[in-house]
């Protein structure tokens, strides 16, 4: 990557310019990639980035230079890298399955306990208070969204909900816990959460915020990511939780009926298996229970064979098919369907019989005249029996049906795969190069332009300075005019040795420019100069030992 | 990820990959403190429990050698919980040791007063600990398996100094005439450890027909000590007595037999559960306790151990100064004491999953059953109003079952053939519709070892047995079992009928299990299936019209 300097020197070399970015510009460049903005930072991080040739302007966003994208990691943007706890893959579909099996009492109030005996047991590496907590508010949100139902006893499962929600990738499946109307935009948002690594508590706020600033979309309340399996606190340090990437390649499934495998769950297991455990191998079992289950979700046998069949390292153990058939042939000996009841008298059950608009809508009969109804087309065969001339019937009597509801979810379809991050960065900010630079540099000059990143490599010369001398008063002055223009940045030298760089400002009378803060005279300069914007501000005086500059700013990632 | 055959998991449990070519050395490495949780065909379950850590402990491991095995063959890096846990436990073992004090009394020693504080304010020991200084108590010596006993509840375990006795010696040799196992010798070892004070008692878990008894005599000639040998029936004191006079050079001088026949009290002596608990009345001391006392043993072997009495409990929690040995081939108790014989009979010191020892060859094969049968139509109704109790017996007893075994009979009509059930009107509907002999628990014990015997020799083809034949019954010639009723969901007799038939011999074993279809039977007998399902058995599953 070129990168041109107002003092036309010009350089190649993107493993020098990657190693002089320092972690901040690093976590800066970071913030720039995942949002493709500068404003979550100081502009002169932005104008110092672009006079390097580091970030530049494309289609109304910021992109990143070759040698910049080797400098972003998600640390230290969002923390330090540290030990995460893990995140409970199986933890959605768990709540599913128990939905599904019904499991779940309707009223909220006695979830806690089903769910910290019959859910919490199979995250031993969450604690059981922490996904009871999630748990119930993820339930809530279920039956808010259809995924669940509530049939007035129990939560019931709606099957083509629950595989849509399960479709979507894990970050816009916890959006939608967090707040429905808004999950696309915010899924971005989670997994920038995800990426949260060690940060002090304290300062997890800020963090979270940042990622409110970076994605455009900020999180409703803190709190929901600790509520939910997305952020975890151990000791006051907070990370997010380790997700692993990729669904599970292949299962096991031994003759006690247990299904195991590594990582996310590879198929709808949830809809005929109930979990035993999620840890680095997830177990889930396949019980009379659990197919009941999935029998009353609209699944046979062959459904459930086929799926692990497909995915099965190995056959199948032999006893596994006809012990579900044998399941399946308990379950359907008795089934239940609703229908209603049609009474006529002779004549007009004569009549009813006959009619052919009617007879898609009769299920069955019981006698000569009674007729059993399907209750699901009781509109049409109403009409069906007024254009018949029946036009005196009244109301059915009889308890009445509870109508499904039916929701038509809102849920998004998968969204594109978010940004890759890679751990730590390419071409890591060589700090201890640029102090030892640092410290052979024969000029003040030399220094500042090291320390803001102009300067990358020991050998390359110091760049000729178009300066003016002090002699030439109009000269300085027209330098310093353009420098408060904000042409770049003032560097100054005067008679005494003191030398500033920084953003000029004209002073009170003629005679004084305000650089970085302090009033210089300009007939007692002795050079002045300008420098790149990006350059870091400067101040030293040669009999001063403790030299004030920006470095130093950098050093403490002020 | 790599290719090692094992996942540690952050709830202590471990898997191996059986079919990972390292699972046999990863096995051998991480069953010295962690124990065998179910072994079905792929991936075997392992769990580390503070008790299993604390014996592996106690027998000499460290901490640091039990990380550098899982770090061995985990496949990925270990939990730092695991990780805190092993060193944690390892650090507590030692907090509290026992050692000899005077006649009477032994000395419990804490590391910090402050655990006397806490030993002081648990209900359970009170009355057992007197205070003999800051951070040490008096402890009557009868007492030192029940303390230890509760001292595990409570998660402090005693570190045991004092070296079990030696026993009144017994030469024992054994004959060469046949040659024990590689796996029995290794449970053994695995029993004896070191000769230190950590070893010398334990129990070890084997499948039934591969040579429990054989680890005993093995046990007993490597201590060479006088023997009491408990059994729960006297059909399995006479196969102990025969085996003993068979494989040792020990002769009938030696070998007495203390039971419901006999009263001989011998340097080896073979009793009952029942005779040692028996007493007069139920408010009476049990009478016969001052066996164990006094006979001067240095050796008991609890054979079936998952079926000791309570009483026998509270009689061994005395007897923690002799090297104890409990055998079974299923330590699942139903009424979950399971550690209760780990902490006062002694850990398991061995076990080793069912299916290892069939591929080669030290079982028989077995093939598993199940055959399902209607409820005849006359049965239907009375089962739908039954309460839920009667309605498992009505199932159990379908008398369609009858004609089914006779299938299965035709069937096999070269092998010698075990019918077992559990109510004894069925079992009398087939002996009279059959004619096959029966023995029950009324059956005089003389007429059942005939008729052992007989079915031992050939002459008996087909024996009809209640669940006095559930266990301890060596029959070895039984290839064919047909289980036509059982005791509810009980997956420890499941696995002990199939035991019956388990003896390697030249044919494959048939184990066939009748269930009456669509009612409670049903779901028993999932339940019972399980532990023989978790151990790699597949069942079968077969209409009876189809045989």
């Amino acid at each position: 990557m070129r990168r041109e300097l107002p003092f036309g020197m010009e350089k190649t070399g993107r493993e020098e310019l990657a190693s002089s970015v320092t972690e901040e510009e690093g976590a800066f460049l970071t913030s720039v990639f995942l949002s493709g903005r500068t404003d979550a930072y100081r502009p002169e991080m932005a104008e110092n980035a672009a006079e390097r040739g580091l970030i530049y302007p494309a289609d109304g966003r910021m992109l990143l230079s070759e040698a910049a994208m080797d400098t972003i990691s998600p640390y230290p943007l969002l923390g330090r890298n540290a030990e995460r706890k893990p995140y409970p893959e199986a933890f959605f579909p768990a709540l599913l399955s128990a939905a599904a099996s019904g499991a779940l009492p309707s009223d909220a109030s006695h979830w806690k306990r089903t769910l910290s005996s019959l859910i919490a047991p199979a995250f031993p590496s969450a604690g059981r208070e922490e996904i009871v907590q999630s748990a119930s508010a993820v339930l809530h949100r279920f039956a808010e969204l259809g995924i669940a139902d509530d049939d007035g006893s129990t939560l019931t499962l709606d099957r083509e909900e629950a595989e849509r929600f399960m479709a979507l990738p894990e970050e816009e499946k916890l959006a939608l816990m967090i707040s429905p109307p808004s999950a696309s935009s915010l899924a971005y948002s989670v997994f920038l959460a995800f990426q949260l690594s060690g940060v002090e508590k304290d300062k997890a706020g800020e963090c979270i915020d940042m990622i409110g600033r970076i994605t455009g979309c900020p999180f409703p309340d803190r709190e929901t990511l600790f509520a939910l399996p997305i952020l975890a606190e151990d000791d006051g340090i907070v990370s997010g939780r380790r997700m692993r990437k990729g669904k599970a390649e292949s299962i096991v499934v031994s003759s006690d009926f247990t299904i195991s495998y590594e990582g996310c769950m590879p198929a709808s297991i949830y809809l005929f298996a109930e979990l035993s455990r999620c840890d680095v191998t997830s177990e889930w079992r396949i019980t009379r229970n659990s197919m009941k289950a999935a029998f009353s979700l609209g699944l046979t046998p062959e459904d459930v064979k086929d799926t692990l069949e497909r995915l099965s390292q190995f056959p199948l153990p032999e006893m596994l098919y006809p012990r579900i058939s044998s399941w399946y042939s308990s379950f359907s000996s008795v089934r239940m369907e609703r229908a209603m009841l049609l009474y006529t008298d002779d004549r007009n059950g004569r009549i009813v019989d006959a009619l052919p608009t009617m007879r898609m809508h009769i299920l069955g009969k019981l006698g000569e005249n009674v007729f059993l109804m399907d209750p699901t087309s009781e509109a049409l065969w109403r009409r069906a029996l007024e254009n018949a001339g029946f036009d005196m019937l009244g109301p059915a009597s009889g308890p009445a049906f509870v109508q499904k509801d039916r929701k038509i979810s809102q849920l998004p379809s998968p969204s594109s795969p978010f940004p890759q991050l890679p751990e730590k960065r390419r071409i890591p900010f060589a700090r201890a190069r640029r102090e030892e630079m640092m410290e052979g540099a024969q000029t003040e000059l030399r220094k500042a332009l090291i320390a803001s990143g102009f300067i990358t490599d020991a050998d390359e010369p110091t760049p000729e300075l178009d300066e003016a001398n002090g002699l030439y008063y109009q000269e300085k002055l027209h330098i310093v005019h353009s420098a408060c223009q904000g042409a770049g940045k003032l560097y100054l030298e005067d008679i005494d040795g003191h030398i500033a760089i920084g953003m000029a400002e004209k002073g009170q009378d003629g005679d004084t420019v305000i650089v970085s803060g302090r009033a210089m005279s300009i007939s007692r300069m002795w050079k002045a100069a300008l420098l790149p914007l990006g350059t870091v501000d400067w101040y030293t005086f040669p009999s001063e030992s403790n030299r004030q500059n920006a470095e130093d700013d950098i050093q403490s990632g002020a | 990820m790599s290719d090692k055959p094992l996942t540690v998991q952050s709830d202590r449990t471990m898997l191996l990959d059986v079919h990972s070519p390292d699972a046999d050395s990863c096995r051998s490495d991480i069953i010295a403190f962690a124990d065998l949780v179910k072994s079905p065909e792929h991936v075997h379950t392992y769990r580390i429990s503070q008790l299993s850590l604390w014996n592996a402990i106690s027998s000499g491991l460290s901490a640091d050698a039990i990380l550098s095995r899982l770090r061995k063959w985990s496949r990925f890096d270990i939990d730092s919980r695991i990780v805190f846990f092993i060193e944690d436990q390892a650090e507590r073992y030692g907090d509290f040791t026992l050692t000899e004090l005077d006649e009477e009394h032994l000395l419990l020693t804490v590391r910090r007063p402050v655990f006397a504080l806490q030993l002081k304010a648990e209900d359970s020991l009170r009355g057992m600990l007197e205070a003999e200084g800051p951070s040490s108590f008096r402890v009557k010596r009868m007492m030192r398996g029940l303390l230890k006993a509760r001292m595990i509840k409570l998660g402090f375990p005693v570190d045991d100094r004092i070296p079990l006795k030696a026993g009144n010696p017994l030469r024992i040799r054994l004959k060469d005439t046949f040659t024990p196992r590689s796996y029995q010798e290794d449970a053994v070892k695995a029993l004896l450890g070191d000769g230190g004070s950590g070893s010398g008692y334990g129990t070890i878990v084997l499948p039934c027909g591969s040579g429990k008894t054989i680890v005993g005599l093995l046990a007993m000639a490597a201590l060479g000590t006088r023997t009491l040998i408990l059994c729960p029936n006297v059909t399995a004191v006479h196969q102990w007595i025969r085996e003993i006079l068979d494989k040792t050079d020990l002769t009938e001088a030696d070998v007495g037999e203390y039971s419901g026949e006999r009263k001989d009290i011998k340097p080896v002596t073979v009793c009952t559960y029942q005779i040692v608990t028996w007493r007069p009345d139920t408010d009476s001391d049990y009478v016969r306790f001052s066996l164990f006392r006094d006979g001067g043993w240095g050796f008991i072997i609890y054979d079936e151990v998952h079926m000791l009495p309570a009483p026998v409990f509270r009689i061994t929690a005395e007897l923690q100064a002799i090297h104890r040995l409990g055998l079974t081939a299923t330590l699942v108790r139903e009424d979950g004491r399971e550690d209760e014989v780990f902490s006062l009979v002694g850990p398991k010191r061995y076990d080793t999953p069912w299916s290892d020892l069939e591929k080669a060859g030290y079982i028989a094969t077995a093939y598993c059953h199940e055959i399902r049968l209607p409820l005849p139509e006359d049965r239907e109704i009375e089962y739908a109003i039954a309460r839920k109790r009667e309605k498992y017996r009505i199932a159990a007893e379908n008398p369609l079952k009858l004609e089914a075994a006779e299938k299965i009979i035709s069937k096999h009509k070269d092998d010698s053939i075990l019918i077992i059930g559990q109510y004894l009107d069925q079992l009398e509907a087939f002996r009279d519709r059959m004619g096959y002999p029966m023995i029950t628990g009324q059956t005089p014990n003389r007429r059942r070892e005939e008729l052992y015997s007989q079915f031992r020799d050939g002459t008996i083809k087909v024996l009809i047995v209640s669940k006095v034949a559930n266990s301890a019954i060596d029959l070895p010639d039984a290839s064919v079992a047909i289980q036509i009723s059982g005791t509810f969901g009980s997956r420890q007799e499941e696995a002990q009928r199939l035991g019956r038939i388990l003896r390697p011999k030249d044919r494959d074993s048939h184990f066939y299990t009748l269930v009456t279809e669509y009612t409670e039977e049903e779901e028993f007998a999932q339940n019972r299936q399980k532990f023989l399902s978790e151990q790699g058995y597949s069942y079968s599953i077969e209409k009876a019209g189809a045989l």
